[in-house]
C-alpha cells in the first residue's frame, strides 16, 4: 500500500509518530500502526481498513469519526480481535512493547476486560437477556479466583459507580427491567469490572434517548478523569465528539484522512471532509444558516475510487486528487491530513 | 404468574374435552361398531340388534355422548369387550412400557439432537454444518415404520445383534427407541442448530468475548441456555407426534405399551379401549406442553415478567 503513496517533498510521512499530547507517555498509551483489515467483497479481499495509525493517549479521550462503512467501528473492535473470523488483518496494535495482533489468542483474551474493555452500541441487545446484570457485571472476576458472593458485591459497587440508584436491590435485576440509559450504565460497570486501562466506545450514545445521551457522555468523562482511563469513542456523531474528545482521528472510507487534537481540527479543518462534516451539522441557534448536508455517498470500502478516496465528493479536486493517493502528512505540530492541499486550508 | 396458570390449566382441559369429543365422533362416524365385529360376519341381523341394545348401542348418540362424557371426567371409560376388564385398568397396565419407550427416544433424540446441533449451528456454513445439516435433513424425511424394518433386517436379521420382535427387556428396546428417535432427533438437531446460529451472532455473545471469556464458556453461559428455549417449546410439541410415531413403532416391533393396544382396539372396535387411551395421550401431551411453557419461564426471565419482545 505504502508504494502507492508516495511522500511529496519537503514533507515529512508521519506514521510512526504519536499524535500531540500522547508524546509525554506513550507507555501509557495504546498505539495503533499501520492497521489493515481486509474483508472478502464480491470481488476478492478488500482492504477495509487501510493503514490506519494513531494513539489512544493515557488519561484522553480519542475520538474515531467517520460515516457508516469507514471502517471505524472494526478499527476498534480490531484492537481486542472481535473481527470476523474471515478478516486478516495486519500492522500493529502495540500495548507498552506488545503487538496485540501477533499476541495469540490466549493472551488476547487475558487482555480484554483486564486492560481493554469495550462499551458497546446498543445495551439492549448487548446484554444477555437471560443473565442478571449483577452476574453479567461480575462474571468477568469468576475466573479470577473471586467468590460468586464477592463478585456480586463488586457488581453492586460498580453499579453505584456508574450511578444506578438502589443498586444492592438492582443487582438481581435482568435487563429487561432497566431503562435504555441504565442498562447502557450497566454495560459501562461491566467494562469497568476487570479494571482496564482502556476503553472501546463503540457508538455508545446512538442507541440512547437524546435527554439520556448527555448524561452517559458526562459519565464517560467522569469515569476517564476519575479512573485514569483511556478511551476510544468510535461515533459518526460530530457533536458528541465536540463534546467529549480530547484527539480526533477521522476516518473516510477505510483510511485517516485527519488527526489532531479535537479543538483545533473542528475550529481549523485541514480536510475538506472534515471541513464538510462540521458544516453539515446544524446549529440549535436561532436564526442560524441550515445546516450544508454532505453531497453524495460515502464511498464504498469494497469499491474505493482511484485517487484520493473523498475526490468524488470534494468541492476541490483536481486531477492530481483522481489519481495520486495523498498520504497523512503533519501539516501543522501534532496536526496531521491526507489531503493534496492541506496547506492552502489552513 | 398464578392467573396466567388458571387460565392455562383451563385451557388444558378444553383441550381433553375436544380431543375425547373428536374421538368419539370419529369412531361413530367409522363404519361398524363392536356390536358387529365381537359377533363376526356370520352373525344374524337379530343377534347383532340385540347386542347393540345390551350394549346402549341403539340409544340416541347424543345420549351416548352424555353418559360416555359423565363416566370419563370420573375416569371411567367402560369395559373393554376383549379383554373383560375396565378400559383403564388394561390401559394404565400398558402404559409403563410405553413411557419406557417415549423417554428412551426422548433422552436418546435430546442428547444427540442438541450435540449435533450445537455442532453445526457454532460453524454455520462450515463442513461439519453441511455434513450434520444433510444427514438430519435424510433422518427426518424417512418414516419410521420403513427404519424399523430396515433396523430389523440389518440388526436381527443379517447381524443377528438383537431380537427382531417382544417386549420387557433393555435388548428389545434398543430397536424400537432408536426407530422412534431417529426423526425426533433430527427435528431437535435442526432447530437446536438454526438457534445456535441465530443467538451466536447476538450482539451479547460479542460482549462475553469482550470479557475475556473462553468459547467454551461464551458458549456453556451465554449460547446454550438462550438458545435451549425455542428447543424445549418444540420438543414439548413434538411429545404428540411422539406418541403417534410410537404407536406405529410399537406395531413394528410387537412392543406391548399402550400404541399397539390402541391399535388393535381400533380394528376390534373396542370403543372404551380407543377412547380412554386417546385422553390419555392427549392428557400427556397437554402436561407436556405446560411443563415446557414453565421450564421456559424458568430459563427466560422475560417470560416469567410476560414480557413480549
Amino acid at each position: 500500500m505504502s508504494d502507492k503513496r508516495p511522500a511529496p517533498a519537503g514533507t515529512a510521512v508521519i506514521s510512526d509518530q504519536a499524535p500531540e499530547g500522547s508524546r509525554r507517555a506513550s507507555a501509557g498509551s495504546l498505539r495503533v500502526r499501520e492497521l489493515t483489515i481486509a474483508l472478502p467483497g464480491p470481488r476478492g479481499m478488500a482492504e477495509v481498513v487501510d493503514g490506519v495509525s494513531f494513539d489512544m493517549a493515557e488519561g484522553r479521550t480519542t475520538g474515531l469519526i467517520g460515516e457508516s462503512g469507514s471502517g471505524k467501528s472494526l478499527t476498534a473492535m480490531a484492537l481486542v480481535g472481535l473481527v470476523p473470523d474471515t478478516a486478516v488483518v495486519s500492522g500493529q496494535v502495540l500495548l507498552g512493547e506488545e503487538n496485540l495482533l501477533t499476541a495469540g489468542r490466549a493472551r488476547i483474551r487475558q487482555v480484554r476486560g483486564a486492560e481493554i474493555s469495550v462499551v458497546f452500541q446498543d445495551p439492549s441487545t448487548a446484554l444477555n437477556p437471560t443473565m442478571t446484570i449483577g452476574d453479567q457485571v461480575g462474571e468477568i472476576l469468576w475466573g479470577r479466583g473471586v467468590s460468586r458472593a464477592q463478585a456480586r458485591e463488586r457488581a453492586v459497587e460498580l453499579l453505584e459507580h456508574v450511578g444506578i440508584p438502589d443498586a444492592a436491590h438492582r443487582v438481581g435485576a435482568y435487563p429487561h427491567e432497566f431503562s435504555g440509559g441504565m442498562r447502557q450504565r450497566a454495560m459501562i460497570a461491566l467494562a469497568l469490572a476487570g479494571e482496564p486501562r482502556f476503553i472501546l466506545a463503540d457508538e455508545p450514545t446512538t442507541a440512547l434517548d437524546v435527554t439520556v445521551q448527555a448524561r452517559i457522555l458526562d459519565l464517560l468523562g467522569r469515569l476517564r478523569d476519575e479512573d485514569n482511563l483511556s478511551m476510544l469513542l468510535v461515533s459518526h456523531d460530530l457533536r458528541v465528539m465536540s463534546h467529549v474528545a480530547d484527539d480526533l482521528v477521522v476516518m473516510y472510507a477505510g483510511r485517516v484522512c485527519e488527526r489532531g487534537a479535537a479543538r483545533t481540527v473542528l475550529r481549523t479543518p485541514l480536510h475538506p471532509y472534515t471541513g464538510a462534516l462540521v458544516r453539515s451539522v446544524p446549529s440549535v441557534r436561532v436564526g442560524s444558516a441550515i445546516a450544508d448536508p454532505l453531497p453524495g455517498s460515502p464511498a464504498n470500502p469494497f469499491d474505493r475510487p482511484p485517487g484520493c478516496p473523498f475526490n468524488p465528493r470534494c468541492p476541490r479536486a483536481e486531477d492530481r486528487c483522481r489519481t495520486e493517493v495523498p498520504a497523512l502528512r503533519e501539516i501543522a505540530p501534532g496536526r496531521l491530513s491526507a489531503c493534496h492541499f492541506a496547506e492552502e486550508l489552513s | 404468574m398464578l392467573p396466567q396458570l388458571a387460565r392455562r390449566l383451563g385451557l388444558m382441559v378444553f383441550t381433553v374435552w375436544g380431543a375425547l369429543s373428536l374421538t368419539f365422533v370419529i369412531l361413530r362416524i367409522a363404519p361398524g361398531d363392536q356390536a358387529t365385529v365381537q359377533l363376526g360376519p356370520e352373525a344374524t341381523a337379530a343377534d347383532v340388534a340385540a347386542l347393540r341394545t345390551e350394549l346402549g348401542l341403539d340409544r340416541p348418540v347424543f345420549l351416548q355422548y352424555l353418559d360416555y362424557l359423565g363416566s370419563a371426567v370420573t375416569g371411567d371409560f367402560g369395559e373393554s369387550y376383549r379383554f373383560h376388564d375396565s378400559a383403564m385398568t388394561v390401559i394404565l397396565d400398558r402404559f409403563p412400557a410405553t413411557v419406557v419407550l417415549a423417554l428412551s427416544a426422548t433422552v436418546l433424540a435430546l442428547t444427540v439432537g442438541l450435540l449435533l446441533g450445537v455442532l453445526a449451528g457454532r460453524s454455520p456454513g462450515r463442513l461439519t454444518d453441511r455434513v450434520i445439516s444433510g444427514c438430519t435433513l435424510v433422518m427426518q424425511a424417512i418414516p419410521p415404520f420403513w427404519s424399523g424394518i430396515m433396523l430389523i433386517l440389518l440388526m436381527a436379521l443379517t447381524l443377528r445383534l438383537l431380537p427382531s420382535a417382544g417386549s420387557g427387556d433393555l435388548e428389545h428396546l434398543v430397536l424400537p427407541a432408536v426407530t422412534l428417535a431417529i426423526p425426533f432427533t433430527a427435528l431437535v438437531a435442526r432447530i437446536t442448530r438454526s438457534s445456535v446460529a441465530e443467538v451466536t451472532s447476538e450482539p451479547y455473545i460479542q460482549t462475553a468475548r469482550s470479557k475475556g471469556l473462553s468459547e467454551r464458556a461464551v458458549l456453556t453461559r451465554h449460547a446454550v441456555r438462550n438458545s435451549v428455549i425455542p428447543v424445549v417449546t418444540m420438543v414439548s410439541l413434538h411429545i404428540g407426534t411422539l406418541m403417534g410415531g410410537a404407536v406405529i413403532v410399537e406395531q413394528v416391533f410387537a412392543w406391548e405399551g399402550v400404541g399397539s393396544l390402541l391399535v388393535s382396539a381400533v380394528g376390534n372396535r373396542d370403543y372404551a379401549i380407543v377412547q380412554g387411551a386417546t385422553v390419555l395421550i392427549a392428557i400427556i401431551v397437554v402436561t407436556m406442553n405446560l411443563l415446557a411453557d414453565l421450564v421456559n419461564a424458568r430459563l427466560d426471565p422475560r417470560i416469567r415478567a410476560g414480557v413480549t419482545s
